[in-house]
């Protein structure tokens, strides 16, 4: 009776752990597969100096939609780096770019609940991609009206996933 | 010596100054710290709403708001610190008197920075940020952070000192602000009440200059 018991429990061990492997392979890697050291150090440098980017040319956008009289060249400008910057957004979190790998903002819970990150970087790819649209008609009207969604897709991931602005 | 009595020393207008004030700074911070960049412009906004009333009740106002009566020079604040006793009035202190213009001072600068400031991410930014370019907003935002501690620093000072007087020279100087009245020698004039219509022209225009400020300062800008 024991030994049935015992025998039970390691078969539903083994289902249990091939399960859970399965779903480790079938689950998508966010970005690419775990980096470390200079790789890793290299990615976190990037992904800095890109969010920093991303930060500027949201700030050119906003002082020039929220101007009244946007100049669409520098707006179509700033749209069209916002767009390439958030192509490029996804390759920037792999595994082993987090706070145990060096100074960053970037929140443990990114490698934790790695579905909804990648949504949210989606979030962020598609509204980027449709202001960037917005902002090349050249109406400034149409691209102030896109300019919130793509606002609201920064905030969505920051408050959530980065941590305070270290001074 | 006679029995201290109980005067008017501050009038409702800066009791409901003072306490709007501590309420609205801390929520500031709260706001900042949560993310509430919004929230936290708007207090700011409410902020410079307040110290504008609080610069024009310092001339028209009760008499213990009026700088004229309580600022003082270097003479009276020395001898202060030499002979508590030999200043006696409803009111600030000498010492107390730059306590207060060193606050008013520092919170005028810190809302002013705050005006200019763009946040990080780009999505909110004082109503002024929009004169100067992206980078030196970025630079306004930093002055700001940095110079809450300055703000911090005069808010320990002036707990402090309150906590002092507390402890070592038994008066009540919280209790003062809440119920306007405090235990004064007999013979000291109280305060002299300001009008009341006047404090609420103040409030009017500190909250219309406000208004001009957030809609971009026209003509000046758009």
């Amino acid at each position: 009776m024991r030994k049935t018991i015992v025998a039970a429990a390691a078969v539903i061990a083994l289902v249990a752990c091939s399960k859970q492997n399965q779903t480790r392979v079938s689950a998508p890697a966010p970005a690419s597969a775990t980096v470390s050291g200079a790789k890793a150090k290299s990615v976190m440098h990037e992904r800095s100096d890109g969010m920093k980017k991303v930060g500027k040319a949201m700030k050119i956008l906003g002082a020039q939609i929220k101007s009244g009289a946007p100049d669409m060249t520098a707006v179509k400008a700033a749209a069209a780096a916002m767009d390439g910057l958030a192509r490029k957004s996804s390759a920037w979190f792999p595994a082993g770019t987090g706070p145990d790998a060096g100074k960053t903002r970037a929140k443990a819970e990114i490698w934790l609940k790695p579905q909804d990150f990648a949504a949210k970087v989606k979030g962020f790819q598609t509204a980027a991609a449709n202001f960037n649209a917005a902002a090349q008609t050249g109406n400034a009207a149409t691209a102030t009206a896109s300019l919130g969604e793509l606002g609201k897709s920064c905030k969505a991931c920051h408050d959530n996933y980065r941590s305070d602005e270290h001074r | 010596m006679s029995e201290p009595v109980k005067v008017a020393v501050w009038d409702v207008p800066i009791r409901l100054f003072h306490w709007l004030l501590v309420g609205l700074i801390g929520f500031s911070f709260y706001a900042v710290k949560s993310g509430h960049v919004v929230w936290h412009i708007y207090s700011g906004l409410a902020i410079l709403s307040l110290l504008i009333f609080r610069l024009l009740w310092g001339l028209v106002g009760s008499s213990t708001a009026r700088f004229a009566t309580f600022v003082a020079g270097p003479e009276r604040v020395l001898g202060y610190l030499r002979d508590k006793s030999s200043w006696a009035a409803a009111g600030h202190s000498p010492l107390g008197a730059l306590s207060v213009l060193a606050l008013l001072g520092a919170l005028l600068v810190q809302v002013g920075l705050g005006l200019f400031a763009v946040d990080e991410d780009g999505l909110n930014e004082g109503p002024l940020a929009h004169f100067i370019s992206v980078d030196k907003a970025d630079l306004m935002r930093g002055i700001h952070g940095a110079w809450f501690f300055v703000v911090a620093a005069l808010i320990v000072l002036h707990v402090g000192a309150i906590v002092y007087y507390r402890l070592f020279q038994k008066q009540k100087l919280t209790k003062a602000m809440i119920t306007g009245r405090k235990a004064l020698e007999p013979g000291v004039a109280p305060m002299r009440p300001g009008k009341w219509w006047v404090a609420v022209i103040c409030l009017i225009a500190g909250i219309a200059v406000t208004r001009w400020i957030i809609a971009g300062v026209p003509p000046f800008g758009g």
